[in-house]
């Protein structure tokens, strides 16, 4: 390679100044719209375009200096990533995005699905026979079926009373009789 | 740790919990990362990276897992397509949290870029220089990169860089000389 050869081959002042005199800023919308999405800049980061497609994104790059950065910042971003700490926090909060709901519905199909619906039947069965044990034993420290009918018993009886002598009912007749001898013995 | 190569993918977009788990676990270091460095360059808090991340995680399992259902394994490698779609998501993230009150003053010159749509336009014929040749002279020139960090973005080797550049001012030489 000759000296003149060497001094082209590298970048230099000389070629800066050249690259310069290419240019001329337009403003947004001033330039034809080249549709280039996040796939297509992650393809080219992967070299997997074609050749026809990787010259649409380098002519992208080079005409939109935002872009151009994105892509740098992208690049060093993948670099880091191997050796910076993440917070527990971050992770924790992501985790919890998706929850048991979306488990269950993964496993509605096949074998898991079976014995999810069977983990779910269980599920019910063991609430069932929790609330049956509950208002049994509520039942019994209140006395049991057989106070409960000695209630009603006694009840129904004062009822009848109530209807048949009223004012027996109200315990008022030795009352009345003592009143009676009273008057009568003035 | 599980690696993201190693995730399930149609678990994944089927909304297994374990799989999103591991999946959280493995791509977390990665978009922490971007959006640690996307905010950073506006001059905001460490804080504002987790909510940022957390935002970019959202936006991957929103309408059910729309956004991850787009992934295309053929055309990128999950940790690439992922660093791609954490960096528009974070940056979308500072746009909706920017304070519409903030002074002037107070916002870093590198956080109005994110708004910048400075198109640079050749003034060479269409043609004069392929676009792997104008993108090694901006990558040289306008970003000052070395050689050899183009070559490693470009996946070649510098000495193709060199080669690109030497054709390129070639080029350029001989336009100018027979317009002057």
């Amino acid at each position: 390679m000759t000296q003149d050869d060497g001094s082209r081959s590298a970048p230099d002042a000389f070629g800066r100044a050249l690259w310069q005199r290419t240019k001329v800023a337009e403003t947004a919308g001033a330039a034809a719209s080249r549709a280039v999405d996040d796939a297509m800049i992650a393809a080219w980061l992967d070299g997997r375009l074609s050749e026809a497609d990787t010259a649409r994104v380098e002519r992208h790059l080079v005409e939109y200096p935002q872009a151009l950065q994105a892509v740098l910042d992208t690049r060093n971003a993948l670099a880091d990533a191997a050796r910076a700490p993440v917070p527990d926090r971050v992770v924790v909060r992501a985790q919890a995005l998706v929850g048991f709901a979306a488990e269950r519905k993964v496993g509605g199909g096949g074998l898991a699905g079976l014995f999810g619906s069977w983990r779910r039947a269980l599920e019910m069965a063991a609430v069932g026979a929790a609330f049956v044990v509950v208002i049994a034993g509520g039942f019994s420290l209140g006395g049991g079926t057989q106070e409960a009918y000695a209630h009603s018993a006694l009840n129904n009886a004062a009822a009848v009373e109530l209807v048949l002598n009223p004012l027996g009912a109200f315990r008022l007749t030795d009352d009345l009789a003592d009143l009676v001898t009273e008057q009568g013995g003035r | 740790m599980t690696a993201l190569d190693d995730i399930d993918l149609s678990a994944l977009l089927a909304g297994d919990k374990r799989t999103w788990d591991r999946f959280v676990a493995a791509a977390a270091p990665l978009i922490h990362a971007v959006a640690r460095r996307v905010v950073s360059t506006h001059g905001l808090s460490a804080e504002e990276a987790g909510d940022a991340a957390q935002d970019v995680f959202v936006r991957l399992c929103a309408n059910e897992r729309r956004l991850m259902k787009s992934y295309d394994r053929s055309r990128a490698s999950l940790a690439t397509w992922l660093a791609v779609i954490a960096r528009s998501c974070a940056v979308d993230h500072l746009r909706r949290r920017r304070q519409p009150t903030a002074a002037l003053d107070d916002v870093p010159e590198t956080a109005v870029a994110i708004e910048d749509r400075h198109v640079e336009k050749l003034s060479i014929p269409p043609g004069l220089l392929t676009e792997r040749q104008a993108l090694v002279l901006t990558l040289l020139y306008d970003r000052e990169m070395e050689v050899a960090d183009a070559a490693a973005l470009l996946r070649v080797d510098a000495q193709t860089v060199r080669s690109t550049h030497h054709k390129a001012m070639l080029r350029l030489r001989e336009h100018f000389r027979v317009s002057a």
